[in-house]
């Protein structure tokens, strides 16, 4: 029996860091976003299934990570399953509020950024209005130094829509991978559809 | 999001400490526990089991100088230097401050010298005093020589350089960990409950010869454990330190006791106006981890404390605005026009005022505080979505 819940586990923490192709066009996520990538990314298989989110990197995220939220309703995180930088005793995660303005939920996100990295200082940029998946929505950009010392940049565009949050949010190095990769974060974001039953 | 992993919270909580006194005088005294204190200016014997150490410390001080996680603002840093020079005398010249950017309330020594100061604790400091006090603790780790004090008492046959050889290589290599985590051995070992004691001894004589109020660091410790205590995420949120070192509560008795009737400066007013506009930040920092009750809490008593009230008025409008709890609007709404009226609040307390009142449908009211904030703060981060709030 110990043996078999051994294998169980290792297949789990194999399946946990496993990688899937996205091959370029429209992509469906969790049945609730369409985004279409004009190049291949590598999406992060075997999630927890209560992840909220999804991700996708070019070159390890690390490097680069376009973050996806695809409709997260009322009071859910965006984070789950903390990363290894976070403080273990952090959680719970900030969740998501019917009354949050666009302020707030920058805030939101920017903390849960922060704390999701090891409570780094982030500095957000430059909130503006703009539309995602043709709804009012929000843009801003961010900026921090992980705990690895490695400075990042980040972009995140995204609408409360039904009461539900959704977004794409780039992640990468200042170094070279946030301008490299910022174009296609540009054409994911205006591809983005929300999906309903009908569509 | 990210991979790697963070820190272990000892140091000032946690972190050694030895003999008493007379820090100031430099004299040399050997004790039956431990190894003869240092003299000002000296190093360990070469190819000494203390000598490695002290290399393996300078090597992680390289990495610290050119952190992204250190303030480096130059006026803060020339005030807590001041502040650590006159309390080190002779040492000063062989101690360096470093301020790291965590928001919890920690400070560490390495054996070399390196001192760090966590974000949080400044956060934390009402006054001069309740720093000095700290920094006085910590002056003693190195002069005691605490560290190489513990590790021969832990090493019973580990090679030394081995020991450290692997703490750096995983640290700083294998799993990716900022380097201040190893920077003292307090990162890898704690120290006995009486060199705690004699930490304490230390950094009230120390504080007092400088002229401090020596009591003020009790206070500190009194208001730390009142902070915790509020926390929501019960035992988990003391940290690792409060959980397995409950002498916290004794230590805080000893020194009030130590310094019943002693008096002194605590220099409040030159604290808030030298550390200047990292107060904000500190704040901002404190607010990110969403810890409502003991934010609160903390923030309050500072409030209370007189710290900077036009600031900590705006931190307790934020902590209400982010909770948005039943009658925290209200009450966020109240501690924001508290703030705008007394000195020293941000502009964002307008901000803070224009987004509460939105929420409770005051409209008049949201776009006057909102119109204020973007006359203050004109290319603030967020000053085009306030501007389509108004429009």
């Amino acid at each position: 029996m110990t043996r078999l819940f051994a294998v169980a586990l290792l297949v789990l923490l194999t399946a946990c860091n496993q990688w899937t192709l996205v091959n370029p066009g429209p992509t469906n996520i969790r049945s609730s976003l369409q985004l279409s990538p004009t190049i291949a990314f590598n999406q992060r298989a075997g999630a927890l299934p209560a992840q909220p989110t999804e991700t996708w990197t070019l070159d390890g995220p690390l490097l680069n990570r376009v973050w996806i939220l695809p409709g997260i309703p009322e009071g859910r995180p965006l984070v789950v399953a903390p990363s290894t930088f976070a403080d273990p005793n952090a959680r719970p995660f900030p969740a998501i509020k019917p009354t949050m303005n666009e302020t707030e939920m920058m805030e939101l996100i920017a903390d849960t950024i922060s704390i999701d990295n090891g409570q780094v200082a982030l500095t957000t940029e430059n909130l503006r209005p703009t539309t995602f998946s043709g709804q009012p929505g929000f843009r801003f950009d961010f900026q921090f130094a992980g705990r690895n010392e490695l400075r990042y940049r980040g972009s995140f565009v995204g609408a409360m829509i039904d009461g539900k949050l959704f977004g794409v949010m780039l992640t990468a190095t200042s170094l070279h991978h946030y301008q490299s990769l910022l174009p296609e974060f540009e054409r994911l974001a205006a591809s983005a559809r929300r999906l309903t039953a009908a569509s | 999001m990210s991979e790697g992993r963070l820190f272990d919270r000892r140091g000032f909580l946690g972190g050694g400490c030895a003999l008493c006194g007379l820090l100031a005088a430099g004299c040399q005294t050997t004790t039956a526990a431990g190894p003869a204190r240092l003299n000002p200016g000296e190093r360990p014997a070469a190819a000494s089991d203390e000598a490695s150490l002290w290399s393996a410390m300078e090597r992680a001080e390289r990495d610290i100088r050119t952190s992204a996680h250190i303030v480096r603002t130059p006026e803060v840093m020339e005030y807590l230097t001041g502040i650590m020079t006159q309390l080190a005398g002779p040492f000063a010249r062989d101690v360096r401050l470093y301020v790291v950017r965590v928001p919890e309330f920690n400070a560490t020594m390495a054996p070399n010298g390196m001192m760090q100061i966590w974000t949080g604790l400044l956060l934390r400091c009402s006054n001069e005093a309740q720093l000095a006090a700290v920094i006085g603790h910590e002056l003693a780790h190195y002069t005691q020589r605490h560290a190489i004090e513990r590790l021969r008492a832990f090493r019973s046959g580990t090679d030394i350089a081995a020991f450290l050889g692997l703490g750096l290589a995983v640290a700083v290599g294998g799993l990716g960990m900022l380097a201040t985590q190893l920077a003292t051995v307090g990162g890898l070992m704690a120290y006995t409950r009486d060199q705690e004691r004699e930490a304490d001894a230390v950094g009230i004589e120390l504080a007092a010869a400088a002229g401090y109020d020596p009591g003020q660091g009790g206070a500190l410790w009194e208001r730390l454990l009142g902070e915790v205590a509020r926390d929501e995420r019960g035992d988990r949120g003391r940290g690792g330190f409060f959980a397995s070192h409950p002498a916290i509560e004794e230590r805080m008795e000893v020194i009030r006791r130590d310094t019943a009737g002693r008096t002194g400066e605590t220099h409040a007013e030159r604290f808030r106006s030298r550390l200047g506009g990292l107060q904000l930040a500190l704040v901002e920092e404190e607010l990110r981890q969403r810890r409502y009750a003991r934010s609160e809490w903390l923030f309050d008593h500072l409030h209370k404390d007189g710290a900077n009230p036009g600031l900590m008025l705006h931190a307790l409008g934020e902590v209400n605005r982010l909770r948005d709890a039943a009658g925290d609007g209200e009450r966020a709404a109240g501690f924001y026009t508290a703030a705008v009226a007394a000195t020293g609040a941000p502009p964002e307390a307008w901000r803070g005022l224009g987004l509460v009142e939105r929420r409770r449908g005051r409209a008049d009211a949201a776009s006057a505080a909102f119109t204020r904030y973007l006359a203050l703060k004109p290319t603030a981060a967020d000053a085009a979505m306030i501007r389509s709030y108004l429009s």
